[in-house]
Parts: structure tokens; C-alpha cells; sequence
């Protein structure tokens, strides 16, 4: 080819995009395909492969309806699809493929590169056309497929290879794997982390020796020496620590924002560049010691924030182990029933399913046999158990205690309360209001104006004195490097993170730091929050004669076999005087307890139950004033012996914590699904004034939307499911560390010692971090107004730039330090 | 003066020999767990040994 005719194809040849990933289309390519009545260009043969796949499948509608560009498939031909034959091996398939009926399968697969909704029924569609896939069903938000198929007529690799022939990434989902990426990416950002604090502190002892020199006088072979290594040293941690913040400002550009990478990737690549340039010439002034040590900081910060996460993220695993896999399906049947062990996904509505002691109810239903309490506190975070008899109906994620029951199916999967709940809780997640923070915005405005400022003072100077515009250029741009600003919020955030972790506050969400400072209303739980969600004896109170340690006996040995919490209550009484076998017992759940001992009949249950036993001899007078909401009788067969009184044990420090916000104006609120009377009287005890009982979860969803509608913020601290939507609404949710698992996902902090006392620190730490973010702004604000003109003027050098940028930093983060120092004087 | 030449080039090397042990130390897991092996030598497992 001819050197014009190379030209003449340059000019002419418009840039050309791929239709299917949007990446130019190099010029010697010419790959086209027919797609909507057009022929498109395509940059490769893997974006031909994919959208030829696309079309064969008649699935061309998905270039109508994405919003997001594909990744570009690494050319997928299909001699280069991995080797997933090892994917049919039955003893690879085991942990993650659950075996559904002899042929039927089931698999949960990680779906890499889904970016769109239209990835996801393109997935979707293609895999439900093909024969023997029974069942298909891709989701977007998190990039999870849930494929059935028939282990007859198709292999798990072959459908893992339509998903690569689409272009798209399917690995099978194992929650050992997840841990094992988490794990790898630990270590890398330890490695990045060590790197970076190794090599920033060799580069900063060359910089004295450096500037020291440019002071005093430095021989320029020396100097120049100095500079190289000093270039050896700062080269690693400009691309291999400092990665992560090329990559996350190039997505946030692509995605046309400006977040605080971008300055800081903008601002170290400028910086270092620049030195390169001095290096090699041996002049100016390199800023290799600022560069290097602004990434240790900024990596740091990273670090701890991401070691915070992590702990969240450990306790995601266990919630889907909550739902049993397997139920006992009861077969009717000439002789009667017969009992069948199947998957939970078989189960059919109308189905009739035996749930035994001690089982998790994986469906919803309406019992038709047995009588028996539930344990709900999944679903309403309530722990006392309730009753249930025929006719009732029961939710998934309960558990049952003390019979079997037979139960018809009204909902399974996804229907169930249990998996609503959940979804409520995405949805009020996707709402969530976005605390975005300042700096941020300062950081990226900021930036644009110096940007504008040092092009205009290279312009200038390049008019007045040759000589002047690259060091004036050069100072501008590094004396105003956004690096105390950018370091000014996370530092102290950091620093604020990591001193609360040390007192049992993991941070999940940094933001919710600043929102905790502008909140008006701390909104609680009762069970599980304020309570520890477990039955206690408060008082005994013998009502014959007899002793206080053989009434205790004869109802410890009584409620020895039973689960129930009030029975736990008993186990828990230290008592080695006597315990008598109990004959003959029979237990009526939720009611009571009768029983022989040394073969006298003895009864132990609520007032009903000893009534219905002994008649009118339960004498009601006899029965002290006082009404607790838990009280339990033990009677023989002719009279009332004693009557036990319970209470859910109050957490401790909830006055002084309640009373800390009340003296701040901070409204504190109990919203309970409890009865009023219990609520009622812990309000008074812990000092809140108000409080709403009998709540269900939707209407403490719509308390907090109130407040919200009315311009106030409402932090939640709360425990179990039901107050997951409520904690994902709120400005700032907190869980505590004894909590359901679900709630620990949805929260913004977790009180890892369930001590509430904790939320006061929470409260003062993040307002003395927030303080320091400020006076860290003012300072750094103040600083480069100042320093901004005097660059611009050319006053200052590059080098006295550089050591008025490493001095601000410094500044900014002995500052942040400071927030440390709240231990001494916040516990007066 | 001319002795930092050497100097310098010799606290490189060290500060390779640094990185290559850090780098080592945190692949084969040094860092994984940092709160356990400090109470693990207050602990009595000389029952560990399982009589089988």
C-alpha cells in the first residue's frame, strides 16, 4: 500500500464504532453484520461472533432495549471458551448443583458482565430456547442466574457455553469461592498498602536530602543521582499501588461524573510526569516524596474502610443457609400418609408438608393438624414464641418448637412473606437517599478551576517570560493539588472508622457518619434493641406452704424437657438442692405443663391452663394485683402453689444513653410490634417519651417516611427482619451485633457488642470527626486561596510548592488525628 | 561524597529484599488472621491430638 493511498484512507474513513461494544472499529477492519435491516460495523471477530449469536437466536430486540454497553467479549471464538468439561465431573457438581427429582437440576451461577437489564434477558431469553432447560431466571441487581435443567438432555457445560458464546461469564455461585475472592483482594490491597508506606518512606528521606540541598547546595551529579533513584523508588507505587485510582476515576469518567479519584489520579499522574521530565533534564524541582506519600495515605484509608466492609460481608453467607433446602411432603395414600423428603423448590401449592420440632419452616402455609408454638423472631424480631393450631397460618423463616405439624402450602419461593420481606428491603435500598459528600463536590469543582487557572497562567506567562511558564504552570497545579481537600475527609474518616471499630462500632457505610451528626430523631426497637430478647424470673411468689427451692424444683423439673423460652427461664436457675423426675408429663403448647412428681399431680402454665385443670379451686384473689405481661402458675390438683413472674431483661445503659440524646434535643422514639402495655412501660424506664406499639413492619416503614416527609432525620437502631425496610430507609441505620443476620446487610452500623452505650460514641466521635472535616476544609480551603495567587504570580517555586502542598497534608492529618483524643475528654 | 553511590544503591537492595519478604509474608498468610495467634499461646490444646 502506497504511502497517499494510506493517507487517503485515514482522511476519508469516518471513526466508526462497533454496533455491538462501541469501541472504535480499527481502520483495516471490515467485519459487517446485518442487524435490524442494517449492516453494522463490527471491531472484532468476538463482537461478530456475539451479535451474529444474537441475531441466529432471534434475539436482535436487545440491541433495542440496553442502556449500557457490553464489555467487549475477549474474542470468543469458541476454540478459546475455557475448558468446562470439568463442570460435568458429579463430584465437581455436588457443592453447588442441588438434585432436584431423578433428572432435574439446579444451580446458582455468577453471571460476570451482566451491565444492563437488557444482559439479563438476553441471558434469559437465549438459555430458556434451549431443550432441556427447564427453568431460567437471571438477576440484574445481583448478577445471579438460577438455571433448572434436565441432566438428560443437556450437560452444565454446554449451557455454560451458549453464555460465553453471548459474550457474557458464568461461573458456578459457592459461598467458599466468595470468600476465597474476598480473601485474594484483601491481600492485594495489603500488598498495595505495605508497597506504598515502604517506598513513600525512602522516597521522603532522599526529598530531605533533596531539599536540604536546594537550601544549602547540592552538586548537580548528586542531586541528579538523588532524583533518579528517587524515581526508581516513587515508579512502583505510581503503577502498581496507585492502580486502583486510575481505574476508578476512568469509570467514573466514562460514566461522565467526577468523583474524588479523578482529581487525585489527575493530580499524582500530572505531578509525576512533570518529575520525569525534570529528571531527565535535570531541571526544576520533582515532587516524587508529595506523590508517593498521597497514595500510602489515601491507600490506608481504603484499607480500613474495606476491612469494615468485609466483616459485614461474612454474615451475607449465612443468611441464605436460614431457608432449609428440604422438606417432608406428606403422600396421600390408600394406608394414609406417607412421608417423602423433597427439595423445597418442588413443593406445590396445596401440597401437604410435616414440619417436626426444631425444623425451619421453608413455605408458607395454614395448618391443618397439630397444635405447637412458633418461634417468629425471623420475621417480626419479637422472640416470644406464639401459638399456632390448626387453621392458622405460619411464614417461612419461622421455626417450630414443640410439635409436629402438617401444614397446607399457600405460597412457596419467591412468594413467601420471607422473600418479600427481603425484596422490600432491596427496593427501599434502591430509594435510599444519597448522602453524597462535600468534598466530593469541592474536590471535583475545584479541580475544573484550577485546571482553568494554571491553563491561564501557562497563556500569561508564555506572553511575558518564556522562562516562567512551565515552573509557574507546574506550581499552580501542584501547590493546589487538591490533596489536603482530597485528604481532608478521608482521613478523619478513617481515623473516626477505625476508632470506633476499636470500640465495637463496625462502620459499614462511611457516609452515615455525617449523617449521624444531622440527625433529630433515634428511633429504637424494643425486643431484641432495648430488651435482650430473652425471658427472665423476676419474681416468685409462693402462694402455699411450701418452700421457695421445692417450688422451684418441682417447675424446673416439670419444664426440663420443654424449648420453650419460659422453660429456658427455668433451666437458667441455679438450683442444687433437689430435682424429682417428672412422670407422665404432657405438654400443651403455649398453655402448659402437667406432670407426676413422687406421684402427685402438678401443673405449671398460664392462669387458662391451671383453670381448665383445677376448676374452681384456681382461686383468682389469690393472685397478686400486679399483672405482668408474662406470668406463669404452678398448681398441685387441689390448689394454686406459686406464681412465677417474668421479664425480658432491659439492656443496661439504656437510661444513660437515652438520656444523653434527650439532653442533645435528639427525639428518642420506641417503635415496637410488642403490646402496648410492655412498651409502654420500658419508654418510662429508659426516659423516651414517645413511643408506638403493635407495629407492623410496613407501618414503621411509614413512621419514617413521616418524619422524612417533614424534613427530619431519623437514625433506626434495631434487630431481627422486620426492621430491615425500616433500617434501609432510615438516614442512618445501626444493627445490633446479636441481630438477625439480614439486618447486618442493610445497616449502615453494627454494634458489635450490642452495647448500646456504644451509640453515645457513635453520636460524639462522628461529630468530632465531622468538626475536624471542617476545620480540615477551612484550612485547606484557606490555604490554596492564599497560595493560588501567589503561584499564579510566580512567586513560588515548584519545590517550595511542593513542600507548602507535603506541610498542608501533614497538617491536615495530625488534625485528624486528633479525633483519637475524644477518649480522654468525651468520658468525663 | 562519592561513597553514597554505594550507599544508596546498598539500601536498595535492602529495600528489595524488604518488599520480597513483605510480599512473601502476606501470600502465604501471615496477615490473615492478626487477633487469634496472639491469645493462641495462652490457650491449652494438648488435646488436639484425636485418639483414633
Amino acid at each position: 500500500m502506497s504511502l497517499a493511498t494510506t493517507i487517503d484512507k485515514a482522511v476519508t474513513a469516518e471513526k466508526e464504532y462497533c454496533y455491538h461494544c462501541g469501541e472504535i472499529v480499527p481502520d483495516h477492519t471490515d467485519i459487517k453484520i446485518n442487524i435490524i435491516g442494517k449492516e453494522r460495523m463490527m471491531c472484532c471477530q468476538g463482537c461478530r461472533a456475539v451479535a451474529q449469536a444474537i441475531n441466529e437466536y432471534g434475539l436482535e430486540n436487545y440491541y433495542r432495549y440496553r442502556t449500557e454497553l457490553p464489555p467487549r467479549p475477549e474474542s470468543s471464538t469458541s476454540d478459546t471458551i475455557p475448558d468446562l468439561e470439568i463442570y460435568d465431573n458429579p463430584d465437581f457438581q455436588k457443592p453447588f448443583v442441588r438434585e432436584i427429582d431423578n433428572d432435574q437440576c439446579e444451580a446458582n451461577l455468577i453471571m460476570e458482565g451482566i451491565v444492563c437489564p437488557a444482559c439479563a434477558w438476553l441471558n434469559e431469553t437465549h438459555l430458556a430456547a434451549q431443550p432441556g432447560i427447564t427453568g431460567v431466571a437471571v438477576n440484574y441487581t445481583s448478577g445471579k442466574a438460577l438455571v433448572r435443567w434436565n441432566r438428560k438432555r443437556i450437560k452444565l457445560s454446554e449451557i455454560l457455553e451458549h453464555i460465553y458464546h453471548l459474550g457474557y461469564k458464568a461461573f458456578p455461585f459457592d459461598p467458599v469461592k466468595r470468600q476465597e475472592l474476598r480473601e485474594k483482594e484483601k491481600k492485594i490491597h495489603l500488598l498495595r498498602l505495605g508497597l506504598a508506606g515502604l517506598l513513600s518512606m525512602q522516597v521522603m528521606m532522599i526529598a530531605i536530602a533533596l531539599y536540604a540541598g536546594e537550601w544549602k547546595w547540592i552538586d548537580d551529579e548528586h542531586r541528579n543521582f538523588l532524583r533518579w533513584v528517587s524515581f526508581i523508588l516513587a515508579t512502583p507505587v505510581m503503577f502498581y499501588c496507585a492502580q486502583p485510582f486510575y481505574t476508578n476515576s476512568w469509570r467514573a469518567i466514562r460514566n461522565q461524573r467526577i468523583d474524588m479519584d479523578v482529581p487525585i489520579a489527575l493530580g499524582i499522574s500530572l505531578a509525576y510526569l512533570a518529575s520525569i521530565w525534570f529528571t531527565i533534564t535535570g531541571t526544576g524541582t520533582v515532587y516524587y516524596d508529595s506523590v508517593t506519600m498521597l497514595v500510602f495515605f489515601l491507600l490506608t484509608g481504603r484499607y480500613l474502610e474495606f476491612s469494615a466492609r468485609n466483616k459485614a460481608a461474612d454474615h451475607l453467607d449465612n443468611l441464605e443457609k436460614i431457608i432449609p433446602s428440604v422438606a417432608t411432603r406428606l403422600q396421600q395414600s390408600p394406608a394414609g400418609y406417607v412421608e417423602q423428603s423433597v427439595p423445597v423448590i418442588e413443593l406445590q401449592k396445596n401440597d401437604t408438608v410435616l414440619f417436626k420440632p426444631g425444623e425451619t419452616i421453608s413455605i408458607d402455609g395454614i395448618i391443618i393438624n397439630g397444635n405447637t408454638t412458633i418461634d417468629e423472631s425471623v420475621i417480626t424480631g419479637e422472640a416470644i414464641p406464639v401459638v399456632r393450631k390448626p387453621g392458622d397460618s405460619i411464614c417461612s423463616g419461622s421455626t417450630n418448637i414443640d410439635s409436629p405439624i402438617q401444614v397446607k402450602v399457600t405460597a412457596t419461593g419467591q412468594d413467601t412473606s420471607f422473600s418479600r420481606i427481603c425484596n422490600l428491603v432491596e427496593k427501599a435500598q434502591s430509594e435510599k437517599p444519597p448522602v453524597t459528600l462535600f468534598a466530593d463536590k469541592i474536590a471535583g469543582w475545584f479541580l475544573s478551576c484550577v485546571l482553568l487557572i494554571a491553563a491561564g497562567a501557562a497563556w500569561y506567562w508564555w506572553q511575558v517570560d518564556k522562562t516562567m511558564w512551565l515552573p509557574v504552570t507546574i506550581a499552580v497545579l501542584v501547590v493546589t493539588c487538591p490533596c489536603a481537600l482530597a485528604l481532608a475527609t478521608p482521613v478523619s474518616i478513617t481515623v473516626a472508622i477505625n476508632n470506633l471499630l476499636s470500640r465495637g462500632v463496625a462502620v459499614i457505610r462511611s457516609t452515615s457518619l455525617q449523617a449521624i451528626t444531622k440527625i433529630t430523631h433515634m428511633v429504637f426497637d424494643k425486643t431484641g434493641t432495648l430488651t435482650e430478647g430473652k425471658l427472665k424470673i423476676s419474681r416468685i411468689i409462693p402462694l402455699a406452704n411450701i418452700s421457695q427451692s421445692e417450688i422451684v424444683a418441682i417447675a424446673k423439673s416439670l419444664e426440663a424437657q420443654s424449648e420453650h423460652p419460659v422453660a429456658k427461664a427455668f433451666n437458667e436457675i441455679d438450683n442444687a438442692n433437689t430435682t424429682y423426675l417428672a412422670t407422665e408429663i404432657r405438654n400443651s403448647p403455649g398453655e402448659g405443663i402437667a406432670g407426676k412428681i413422687n406421684s402427685k399431680k402438678y401443673y405449671i402454665g398460664t392462669g387458662e391452663f391451671i383453670k381448665m385443670n383445677i376448676g374452681d379451686r384456681f382461686n383468682t384473689a389469690l393472685i397478686p394485683e400486679e399483672q405482668s405481661e408474662h406470668c406463669v402458675f404452678l398448681a398441685d390438683d387441689k390448689k394454686v402453689v406459686a406464681a412465677f413472674y417474668f421479664v425480658d431483661q432491659v439492656r443496661t445503659d439504656i437510661g444513660d444513653t437515652v438520656h444523653y440524646f434527650n439532653n442533645l434535643g435528639i427525639k428518642t422514639m420506641i417503635l415496637s410490634g410488642d403490646n402496648q402495655q410492655s412498651v409502654s412501660k420500658l419508654a418510662a424506664l429508659a426516659g423516651i417519651h414517645e413511643f408506638q406499639a403493635r407495629l407492623k413492619p410496613a407501618d414503621k416503614l411509614a413512621v419514617i417516611e413521616q418524619l422524612q416527609s417533614i424534613n427530619a432525620s431519623a437514625a433506626v437502631v434495631g434487630d431481627g427482619v422486620n426492621d430491615a425496610p425500616v433500617m434501609a430507609k432510615a438516614d442512618v441505620s445501626i444493627a445490633m451485633g446479636s441481630g438477625t443476620d439480614i439486618s447486618k446487610l442493610n445497616a449502615d452500623m453494627i454494634l458489635l457488642g450490642s452495647n448500646l452505650k456504644n451509640l453515645v460514641h457513635i453520636h460524639a466521635t462522628a461529630n468530632r470527626c465531622m468538626t475536624i472535616i471542617k476545620q480540615n476544609m477551612l484550612w485547606a480551603i484557606t490555604y490554596n486561596l492564599l497560595a493560588l495567587p501567589a503561584a499564579v504570580a510566580g512567586w513560588l517555586t515548584p519545590w517550595m510548592a511542593a513542600l507548602g502542598m507535603s506541610a498542608s497534608s501533614l497538617l491536615v492529618i495530625v488534625n485528624s488525628l486528633r479525633i483519637n483524643d475524644y477518649k480522654k475528654t468525651g468520658q468525663k | 561524597m562519592n561513597i553514597i553511590y554505594l550507599l544508596i544503591i546498598v539500601s536498595l537492595v535492602f529495600i528489595a529484599v524488604i518488599v520480597a519478604v513483605f510480599f512473601w509474608a502476606v501470600r502465604s498468610g501471615q496477615f490473615d488472621d492478626l487477633d487469634k495467634p496472639s491469645h493462641q499461646i495462652l490457650m491449652d490444646d494438648d488435646s488436639v491430638d484425636k485418639p483414633d
